[in-house]
């Protein structure tokens, strides 16, 4: 499917050397060859003890942040958090702290840094900033085949703001496919675990499938008319009402959804935000329980997020703002502090599911806590402050590594490798082959 | 409730010309009306400039090309103008030959806006609901929201499934409004009535049989589980599903036009195709039946027919919604939603505040562009302003509910209004930048560069020890800056004189503000300024500028960025809209245009 979506997609600038060279196609029509012979058996290396599914759960904070106070101080396996990083401290031990990794090559525009964070490839700055990539999310999910009933979730924290219409985008399914991320709690919960039961989920599941198979032989017909580049755009419709079919005809998981409280909020206004925080986190915490899905986005805000965060004092700017002055280095502890603290709140939440089979959600889990600005202000997108979580069947954890200056695309790699993916690079392979050294088990 | 007459206040503008009094009375001369209503009177009077217009055969160039090739499947045979199209360099006219086949750049195939959206469903269901703003953005094209090649994503396919259940929900508690029987008697023929017509209307064409069949087949399903109200209810759901409804499906009749050997094949679109680029662009919604029934007689197959269609729709009340998200979006002020202020700075700055900032722009557009005289020149330097309730302070004024004059040396046109100076600002302080750039690029179609790779961007720090202007002297200072921000800040510098939610202000702290300067790099406008009032007023005058307009009006109508192969149809627009100025036959210009009675497609089966 990707790729004939490859060839089908007008490309317009050089950026394509950065899609993925191993794609499902040759993973599956390898054969013999190298590919795959080395997928499976690592996959079974790696399977839990408690026989439960590998997670991803990829959290993206924007603006950079203050490298003084967020860069632990001591060695290795030594180390003390400063401030911002202090309220992950009780998970110290769980926890992965990468300095020295850099967006390569550096991209160009102030806000161009976040379609490569997760697929390592420069943002085409002639279409709107859209990545002519696929982000490792996606990636990872065609892959991997999980057939859950959401293939992968994405879930946003007021994700509105921004000074720039073209810079919202920051999830990819294949070359200028963004992945949108779904902004309302209260939808998510209906979309994740509305129907009540599975005799309504099923009833409305077959209204909705004889409702699809007419759009879809609408979808077919049309295509005879069209020229190719348009078929395509009909074929990704029609492939998004196959996948919606399989989960409407997959029943309800037979699980809860968390309290969504009793009072409907305004999930669009900032006002709202430390609330659409907790539901949005508690949710795809529940989704992640249920096995709704196996991997998942939470957006903590819109590129160059212009939260605002009255309850932690009177800031007067928002968060794009402050980061551009350098006389609110203060106020930028506090946020990231505020972060950290949320980041440690989806911990334990996860660390408060118990497995079937023994331990938690959180032992199955890896999360990657990711921002594409190191100093917001210079907008500079080298020396990221990256954090792995979890994932300690794959990852030595409870260390701090400065890599001096590698390209972020390693680190891709690593977690491409923890979640069961073969490949020898993802994204731009001139940022080299190889996951990164030193961190597995 | 009428209008007040403008006073008549005259500055002295010297060497530029055009006295308020001129500018003002334009507005006034088009006997005010309420905004919420229209007159027979005001209809009848732009009836009549339209049907002049159409007499007069204004439009030159390609045109007389084009007529000829207007009846589907004609081949366009070689005719043309090769009129010398003067100055206007820096707008990137081209010279160009109209001599030859008909040349368009390609459409691809696009799918509703939010706003086509929630229009569409409103005219087919008479809903209240606006649920498109839960959909995944919408791609832009040349500014203006598209959808053009873009590729709808998983979330955007269920929201759309969503969207259509809760808009069936809603229809069918008012089902006795929508079908053609009493619903306690509804059956399977008052059923297929209704959603044959429904289908009709939303799909821009006659349903099919076996699309009826299916219809009905749903429609027996839903009745047989629970009764006619769900039967109707699947039906709706299903056809607002639909491709023929969400996309904008674009047929071609005849035989292609001859095109030059390795060029893009290029037809007429046929009359219902028409019919939907008519409704998109003048109502951003769907055709009504009164242009689907013209479709059908071959009325779109001609010019002369397809202006005769937009001169109708321009007048209706759904006109308004076209000429508005227009301004919405040329001027950004849809972003008025997203603005936020700095409340220690700006503490009046409210909900209700932005919210009449809008409706007060969008009033005055809808006012002069399908009331008024409908030109540029008074778009650009009426001293008109509603101020609201909520605006009353900002103006220093009593409120009021209907346009209403404001001091000429103060306020000058959009450019002047608080909504647009608001959103071109920073959260704690006006832009210069940010208002120059975007004269620039949206008013004068300037083509600006990225700024450098390294560059920083961060407004200089809050001194009340300089002004704005002063700190941004670091432009000038670096040579790096200066190639660009010598055509962009200066600009920007003439509105220093509001701040950044638009109030006027003369001093900063305690420092008084200077917004002369000097326009530099403009085809026929440059030299020095006094302030915002003078550069709108030149403004007004500059060809450039009317150019500029043209090209936004077509890309809007287009909803994609003009090729070379719009050259022809580009210059065409611009000539008619050189010669008046007139907003409503620039309309009419574009939809009589190659580009929009063509299609040109791109590896077609």
């Amino acid at each position: 499917m990707s790729s004939k979506q490859q060839k089908t997609r007008p490309v317009r600038n050089a950026c394509r050397i950065g899609t993925p060279r191993i794609g499902r196609r040759e993973l599956l029509t390898a054969g013999a060859g190298a590919a795959l012979t080395p997928f499976l058996p690592i996959l079974n290396s790696r399977a839990q003890a408690n026989g439960a599914p590998k997670r991803f759960l990829f959290c993206f904070l924007d603006n950079g942040t203050i490298h003084s106070e967020w860069k632990p101080q001591g060695t290795e396996t030594n180390f003390t958090f400063k401030r911002i990083l202090a309220p992950l401290e009780a998970h110290k031990q769980d926890l992965l702290v990468l300095s020295g990794l850099d967006l390569v090559p550096e991209p160009a525009p102030p806000h161009s840094g976040h379609p490569q964070l997760l697929s390592n490839v420069a943002a085409d700055l002639t279409r709107f900033r859209l990545s002519p990539g696929i982000t490792l999310d996606q990636f990872i999910a065609n892959q991997r085949k999980d057939m859950t009933r959401f293939g992968t979730l994405e879930l946003g924290i007021v994700p509105f703001g921004g000074d720039d219409f073209y810079t919202r985008e920051l999830l990819f399914r294949g070359p200028y496919e963004p992945v949108p991320c779904e902004p309302s709690p209260y939808a998510a919960f209906d979309r994740i675990f509305g129907a009540r039961d599975d005799a309504t989920a099923l009833r409305l599941g077959t209204k909705r499938k004889s409702i699809f198979n007419g759009v879809s032989k609408d979808l077919a017909q049309l295509r005879a008319e069209l020229g190719v580049e348009d078929q395509a755009l009909l074929d990704r419709h029609a492939e998004s009402l196959v996948e919606l079919e399989r989960r409407f005809t997959q029943g309800q998981a037979a699980c809860a959804g968390p309290n969504m409280g009793t009072e409907q909020l305004d999930f669009r206004s900032m006002a709202n935000y430390q609330e659409m925080a907790e539901l949005q986190t508690d949710l795809m915490v529940a989704a992640l329980a249920c096995d709704a899905t196996r991997i998942g986005s939470l957006v903590w805000s819109g590129p160059t997020s212009t939260q605002t965060f009255p309850w932690l004092g009177d800031f007067g700017n928002n968060h794009h703002l402050l980061s551009h002055d350098p006389g609110a280095t203060e106020q930028l502890i506090k946020i990231g502090i505020w972060y950290s603290e949320q980041h440690a709140r989806l911990i334990d939440k996860l660390k408060a599911v118990p497995e079937p089979g023994g331990g938690t959600l959180f032992d199955s889990t890896l999360i990657l806590f990711a921002n594409p600005l190191s100093d917001g202000n210079a907008h500079r997108k080298v020396d990221l402050p990256l954090i792995l979580a979890g994932g300690k069947w794959h990852f030595r954890t409870g260390r701090y590594l400065n890599f001096g200056s590698t390209p972020h695309g390693h680190l891709l790699v690593s977690i491409a490798h923890a979640m069961g993916v073969e490949v020898d690079a993802f994204g731009n392979p001139e940022t080299g082959t190889g996951p990164l050294s030193g961190l597995e088990v | 409730m009428g209008l007040r007459i403008p006073s008549l206040i005259v500055p002295d503008l010297g060497t530029w010309g055009h006295s308020y009094v001129e500018l003002n009375m334009r507005v006034v001369a088009g006997s005010p009306q309420p905004l919420s209503r229209r007159s027979s009177t005001a209809r009848d009077r732009v009836g009549a400039l339209l049907t002049g217009l159409l007499l007069a055969g204004v439009l030159a160039g390609c045109d007389a090309q084009t007529n000829g090739a207007g009846s589907a499947g004609a081949s366009a045979g070689g005719s043309a103008t090769t009129g010398v199209v003067p100055g206007a360099g820096g707008s990137g006219t081209e010279m160009t030959s109209c001599t030859g086949a008909v040349s368009v750049a390609p459409s691809p195939l696009r799918r509703f806006t939010h706003a086509e959206y929630d229009h569409a469903v409103r005219a087919l269901l008479g809903t209240q609901l606006e649920l498109a703003r839960d959909f995944p953005l919408d791609l832009p094209a040349a500014g203006f929201a598209s959808n053009r090649s873009d590729p709808l994503s998983l979330l955007g396919v269920e929201k759309l499934l969503l969207a259509a259940e809760a808009l069936a929900a809603d229809a069918v508690t008012r089902l006795e409004s929508l079908v053609p029987c009493a619903p306690a008697q509804g059956d399977a023929a008052c059923a297929r009535q209704f959603f044959s017509e429904l289908s009709r209307q939303a799909y821009r064409r006659r349903p099919s049989a076996s699309e009826l069949e299916e219809l009905a087949q749903l429609y027996a399903w839903g009745e047989s589980n629970e009764g006619f109200s769900l039967g109707i209810q699947v039906v709706i759901e299903r056809i607002l599903q639909s491709p023929h409804f969400i996309y904008h499906l674009e047929r071609t009749s005849g035989t292609p036009v001859a095109a030059q050997a390795g060029a893009d094949a290029v037809a007429p679109l046929t009359g219902p195709s028409i019919a939907d680029r008519l409704a998109a662009f003048i109502w951003h919604s769907i055709p009504d039946a009164t242009l689907l029934d013209a479709a059908e007689r071959g009325e779109l197959d001609t010019p002369a027919g397809i202006a005769a269609q937009a001169e109708r729709m321009l007048l209706e009340p759904k006109g308004r919604d076209g000429v508005v998200e227009f301004f919405n979006q040329w001027l950004d002020i849809e972003k008025l939603s997203i603005t936020e202020k700095n409340a220690a700075v700006y503490p009046t700055y409210s909900d209700a505040v932005r919210s009449a900032m809008w409706n007060e722009t969008t009033s005055f557009v809808d006012f002069v562009v399908r009331e008024g005289d409908a030109r540029l020149e008074t778009l650009l330097t009426s001293n008109l302003a509603l101020p609201s309730a909520p605006l009353a302070a900002l103006y220093g004024l009593p409120p009021a509910e209907t346009l209403t004059p404001m001091d000429p040396l103060v306020r000058s046109g959009l450019l002047t209004h608080p909504s647009v100076l608001a959103v071109h600002a920073h959260a704690d302080q006006s832009s210069p930048v940010k208002r120059g750039a975007f004269i620039r690029e949206r008013v004068m179609c300037t083509p600006l560069p990225d700024p450098p790779p390294a560059v920083n961007d961060t407004p200089p720090m809050i001194n009340p020890n300089a002004t704005t202007r002063e700190r941004f002297h670091q432009h000038r200072a670096d040579p790096a800056c200066a190639s660009c921000h010598s055509l962009i800040d200066p600009v920007g510098f003439a509105f220093e004189g509001y701040d950044g939610m638009g109030v006027h202000r003369m001093l900063e702290g305690n420092l008084p503000i200077d917004t002369t300067g000097e326009l530099l790099g403009s085809d026929d406008i440059d030299g020095p300024f006094a302030g915002a009032v003078e550069l709108t007023q030149r403004f007004a005058r500059s060809q450039q500028v009317r150019d500029c307009m043209a090209t936004q009006w077509l890309r809007y109508a287009m909803r994609r960025e003009e090729g070379e192969a719009d050259a022809c149809s580009q210059q065409t627009v611009r000539a008619a809209f050189r010669e008046t100025g007139d907003l409503r036959k620039l309309v009419l210009a574009i939809v009589q245009s190659d580009a929009f009675r063509f299609k040109s497609s791109k590896g077609a089966p």
